[in-house]
């Protein structure tokens, strides 16, 4: 398969990384038949279409199918930029649960991603909750710290937790308690363009393999072709920036506080340790040293970089994983001399590992969670059964997997056992590779805090230094002593 | 007395229209402003804390930042777009060829949506991309892109010249609507007394038009404060707050960090201001009827 | 002061013609009115004089140069208007001195004219009020005062007793006659009221379509009008004027006869008019009781007395006649007169071309 080639080095230092997960994962794969210790493309290839399972049955056990009930849910959904495929998957999902629980009205609400968060907030507030809903992994935080979530996990619907990644379920506990199931889960990857690499004499097909690297290929190929090198976003009040810059703060051993430790606690600060100087000082060195990255990455998001790349003025950044089908679809839409660049770029796009840094390799762990809200606020009462039987179909193994067919993985480990993981990874290029860094994922600190310290605290951080208002070592002081501020603030 | 009666009953219906949607939720803002709401409580759990929010506000290093730049947003897009609109007016005042279209054409800044306005400027004066920066480059004028948005120096004008563009035609318009009641009459005789043009402007046009030139700088005064979209759209108050105006920085406060109280409190404060700008306005409005 | 003339001039608006060829000569000292009818072209005429508008034809020249290209502030003259036009923000006496700063004079001389002009108009104690705290009266004289200042060679007047109340017309009419008798100024002076225009002007210029009709001292042009739009214009109540046809003897209406003296006759006929229009003022129709020879039948319609004098509606044939009589005379609606018009002020006009045969 043209396209990828990571050495079998760098694959077993990430395999290694996972394999320092705690949990069950690591240990057992006995009851869910995956081990996660030896995650390797290779090892997910040969997983594929191991197993299957019969979902009505499983579901079944948790609530009778004959059962009579109403249902209120409410997702973020398929809209006018969706694939053919999500709609497909979206339309058989609800088709199949309404022939599998045919006594259960489902009323569901399709909102808009950015309108979804203020419209719960206000819903939460205003007692007119829906019992189920399925939100970004860093929203429900606040939900549960504010008591307006159920106590309910995976066992709650008759699944072990040993299906589900550490880090998802990391991102569902609140003081020791589950308030969630992961329905899906994903990280993202770093992408380059081959030819650009290879104009600026290097090796085309291999990923920058430490962010240190990252820094010196962004130089070389601004100096020898004059194209950006690295896709730097440093925007504030958007979500792209903590994706992207994350990673780099926790490859170098820094963090916001100590949520990539094995057991966080969130209460240690680690925006002013030596390791996230040292990743500043990374960035500050592409953007004011070498200027080998966009000048208008401080006001970019992600989505101003995706047309220079297309463009071939961008030689590499870091990337969702539905980034390839994305631009594809660009490639598809140019026209004229544009429409050549953008086939040769297609042509020359490659997927890889984020790049390491001196303590690890890290990513953001993304996906998406089910949610139960606190009966006292959900509309016209709770269903519990109904919710039950919902939940425990949206998170099983064939659903977990469909619906996150084109841009993520399924929540439940065993979906990677199905035959539609083998029919995923025969389609979607590059699929082996942006589910391989699944074990090196860490989601951002479960606080309600979180959309501040990520969205706000740390671009900011990322702003002083870059517009030189602030040094390195300044800016990162100044962070820790406003998040401190934060966290003092509960 | 009778008479009047019925003359409250027609005013009822909008009169509880705006105590639902502006008294209450203004009620409301005061009212929140003593609480403090960190994210981790739901909103009935709120604590009591008095005027500690408006101390916090009033003393913030980042808010003492951001009104140094709402002044100089709020009086330099004022400032600017009324002499640009007046100069525009006066250029449109007497008739010639093809009045009509130019008129038209220097109406659409206006009109237009202002997000639609604010991204097609942000592309226009993008530092890597911008098709400003790639004709000037095209023509050699540069060897490297024009850098508006992205550094602190010149962010803030950058928008000020985005907003004036879009507030001009407002001004030209009321100036138009004004030197139409310039006397005729007036203007001659001066002409007779030997006043050349721009002697008539000062001593019968301006005097003339001075109670509209209140009333429209008031107007945009108010509205530059105010001015939240071509901020946040552009640059979001970025970078590191060169362009963080008040408003900018309720907003972020309220639904960035979900302080609804800190944000509540900040809000007052905009409403303080907003007010005393609204008494100056509408007695310069009821004073062009005061008899002399 | 100066000799204004005005030769050929022409100005259209579009198609229409607002003044057509009109040439005069206002000599020094004179004072002209521009007399007639709303839309007659004496304003236009005023203002190309004054250089607030161009021509489109023609010269105007003041006191022997030709001004046709020059600015209003170059021609030295000064214009009175309708609405006084004051500066409103200015005090009278800022109001006095703005024309003679604009002319970059010295301070005191400025200030020595402007208490002149003040005294001279008596409005010496108004100095330092604002326009808006004036009467109409005394508006018009600031105005009169910001013209006067100038010692201009011409001024222009604009209808500027028009927007005063009939009282103060009559008085402020005096006031400018003596204003033009103390200053010995050359003024041209537009207005649409006849009787302001034969109490003040030294010659009047009568207008009409853009047209000079007449232009000669007013007692002339009551007395010999030169068409009959003139005999219709001036004097209040208007000329009457009658149509009829020419016989052997004179002219004959419908059911009426008159013999007209042999030398008015024969102009007629030289002129080889085919109708006519007689022109009689009601001052020149005698009135009798009875039938008596050279004498028409008519019938009274209806009796107007003013306590002065008693004007009748009288019926001669097909037309309508204004008459009157002295007030201690009785008359009945319907009532048969005789009428005897005196030949010495007797006007012929020719119905097709309405000019004075």
């Amino acid at each position: 398969m043209a396209g990828y080639r990571i050495g079998r080095r760098e694959l077993l230092a990430g395999a290694a990384t996972a394999a320092l997960l705690p949990g069950a994962l690591a240990a057992q794969g006995n009851k869910t038949g995956v081990d996660a210790s030896t995650w390797t493309p290779d090892y997910i290839n040969k997983l594929a279409g191991t197993a299957e399972y019969d979902t009505a049955a499983e579901c079944a056990k948790v609530v009778p199918l004959d059962y009579k009930g109403r249902l209120t849910y409410w997702y973020w959904g398929v809209n006018q930029a969706s694939t053919e495929i999500e709609r497909k998957m979206e339309a058989d999902f609800f088709a199949a649960f309404a022939k599998t629980y045919p006594n259960i009205e489902l009323v569901k609400q399709n909102l808009d991603y950015n309108a979804m968060l203020d419209k719960l907030r206000t819903a939460s507030i205003g007692k007119s909750a829906p019992m189920v809903a399925r939100l970004p992994i860093l929203w429900g935080s606040e939900f549960a710290a504010k008591g307006q979530l159920m106590a309910f996990g995976p066992n709650d619907v008759g699944y072990s937790e040993d299906e589900f990644w550490p880090g998802a379920l990391k991102s569902v506990t609140w003081k020791g308690k589950r308030y969630g199931v992961p329905t899906n889960n994903e990280t993202m990857a770093f992408i380059w363009n081959a030819a650009l690499f290879k104009e600026a004499g290097l090796d085309p097909d291999k990923a920058p393999a430490t962010w240190e690297d990252v820094v010196a290929y962004s130089k070389q190929i601004k100096e020898k072709t004059g194209k950006n090198g690295y896709g730097m976003v440093a925007r504030v009040n958007a979500g792209n920036t903590p994706f992207r810059f994350m990673p780099q703060l926790w490859a170098f051993g820094g963090g916001a506080l100590d949520e990539a430790e094995a057991s966080p606690t969130y209460s240690k600060i680690m925006l002013n340790s030596p390791g996230a100087k040292a990743a500043l000082q990374a960035s500050y060195d592409m953007y004011v040293r070498d200027k080998s990255v966009p000048v208008s990455a401080l006001t970019n998001t992600q989505t101003e970089n995706q047309d220079p790349f297309i463009a071939g003025q961008l030689a590499m950044m870091i990337s969702h994983p539905s980034e390839y089908a994305l631009m594809i679809e660009r490639a598809r839409k140019a026209t004229g001399a544009d429409k050549q660049v953008a086939d040769n770029v297609v042509a020359n796009m490659r997927y890889g590992l984020i790049p390491r840094g001196p303590a690890r390799r890290a990513v953001v762990f993304g996906g998406s969670n089910a949610h139960v809200f606190n009966p006292n606020i959900v509309e016209g009462g709770m269903d519990l059964q109904a919710v039950k039987a919902f939940v425990a179909f949206m998170t099983g193994p064939e659903w977990s997997i469909k619906l996150a067919w084109n841009i993520s993985n399924p929540g439940n480990v065993r979906g990677f056992r199905t035959k539609w993981m083998r029919e995923r990874l025969d389609t979607i290029r590059f699929l082996d590779v942006s589910t391989s860094m699944l074990p090196n994922g860490i989601p951002f600190p479960v606080l309600p805090q979180s959309a501040e310290i990520m969205n706000i605290i740390v671009p900011n951080m990322l702003q002083n230094t870059l517009t030189r208002k602030m040094t390195p070592d300044q800016a990162a002081e100044n962070a820790a002593k406003e998040l401190k501020a934060l966290i003092n603030d509960l | 007395m009778v008479r009047h009666r019925a003359d409250y009953l027609y005013v009822a219906p909008a009169i509880l229209v705006m105590g639902l949607v502006i008294a209450y939720p203004v009620w409301f803002t005061f009212y929140l402003s003593v609480f403090s709401t960190p994210p981790n409580l739901a909103l009935e759990d709120k604590i009591f804390v008095g005027l500690d929010n408006y101390g916090r506000i009033l003393g913030a290093d980042s808010v003492r930042e951001a009104s140094l730049n709402t002044l100089v947003w709020t009086v330099a897009s004022t400032g600017f777009a009324f002499v640009l609109g007046f100069g525009a007016a006066l250029a449109l005042n007497r008739p010639f060829r093809g009045r009509g279209l130019l008129r038209g054409t220097l109406l659409v800044p206006y009109v237009i949506s202002a997000v639609a306005a604010a991204y097609v400027w942000r592309w226009l004066l993008h530092s890597d991309l911008g098709v400003i920066s790639a004709l000037a480059m095209a023509s050699g004028l540069r060897s490297t892109p024009f850098n508006f948005l992205d550094n602190t120096d010149t962010v803030l004008a950058s928008l000020i010249m985005v907003n004036v563009w879009k507030e001009f035609p407002f001004v030209m318009i009321m100036m138009l609507a004004g030197l139409q009641t310039v006397p005729d009459q007036l203007l001659r005789a001066a002409q007779v007394d030997g006043a050349g043009p721009w002697q008539r402007f000062w001593h019968i046009t301006v005097p003339h038009l001075g109670n509209v030139s209140l009333v429209t700088i008031l107007l945009l005064l108010a509205a530059n404060f105010n001015g939240f979209t071509i901020p946040w759209v552009m640059t979001g108050g970025g970078p590191a707050g060169a362009s963080e105006i008040w408003i900018t920085q309720i907003y972020q406060l309220a639904f960035g960090r979900i302080r609804f109280g800190l944000a509540s409190a900040y809000s007052v404060i905009l409403f303080a201001v907003m007010m005393t700008m609204g008494y100056f306005y509408v007695r310069a409005l009821v004073g062009k009827d005061r008899p002399s | 002061m100066a000799e204004v003339r005005l030769e050929n001039v022409r100005k259209g608006y579009g198609e229409a013609l607002a003044v057509d060829d009109l040439s005069l000569t206002i000599a020094d000292g004179e004072f002209v009115a521009l007399v007639g009818p709303s839309g007659c072209g004496k304003t236009t005429t005023l203002n190309m004089i004054a250089g607030l508008l161009e021509l489109d034809g023609g010269e105007i020249s003041i006191d022997g140069r030709r001004v046709n290209d020059l600015d209003p502030k170059d021609r030295d003259i000064a214009m009175v208007f309708q609405n006084y036009a004051l500066y409103p923000n200015k005090s009278v006496r800022k109001n006095l001195a703005f024309p003679l700063q604009m002319r970059g004079m010295a301070r005191g001389e400025i200030a020595r004219r402007v208490d002149e002009a003040a005294r001279m108009l008596d409005i010496g104690h108004l100095l330092e009020r604002r326009p808006r705290e004036l009467s109409g009266g005394q508006q018009q004289r600031v105005a009169l005062g910001r013209a006067l200042v100038r010692e201009p060679k011409v001024f222009l007047m604009d209808e500027p007793l028009s927007n005063l109340d009939a009282k103060l017309r009559v008085q402020m009419r005096s006031e400018l006659k003596r204003f033009h008798q103390d200053l010995k100024a050359t003024i041209v002076y537009v207005t649409h009221d006849q009787l302001e225009a034969m109490t003040m002007a030294d010659r009047m210029a009568v207008m009409h379509g853009g047209k000079l009709q007449q232009y000669d001292t007013p007692e002339r042009v009551y007395a010999h009008p030169a068409n009959a739009f003139v005999a219709s214009f001036v004097g209040s109540p208007a000329m009457n004027l009658i149509p009829a046809r020419l016989t052997e003897t004179g002219i004959a209406g419908d059911g009426w006869q008159l013999a007209l003296p042999p030398a008015l006759l024969a102009r007629a006929r030289q002129a080889g008019s085919a109708g006519v229009l007689l022109g009689v003022r009601h001052g020149a129709i005698g009135l009798l009781p009875a039938a008596t020879p050279g004498a028409v039948e008519a019938r009274v319609l209806t009796v107007e007395p003013t306590g002065d004098i008693t004007f009748l509606n009288l019926r001669l044939g097909e037309s309508a006649l204004v008459a009157s009589a002295a007030p201690d005379r009785h008359f009945t609606p319907g009532q048969p007169l005789w009428l005897e018009f005196d030949m010495a002020r007797l006007h012929l006009f020719d119905a097709a071309s309405e000019l004075a045969l």
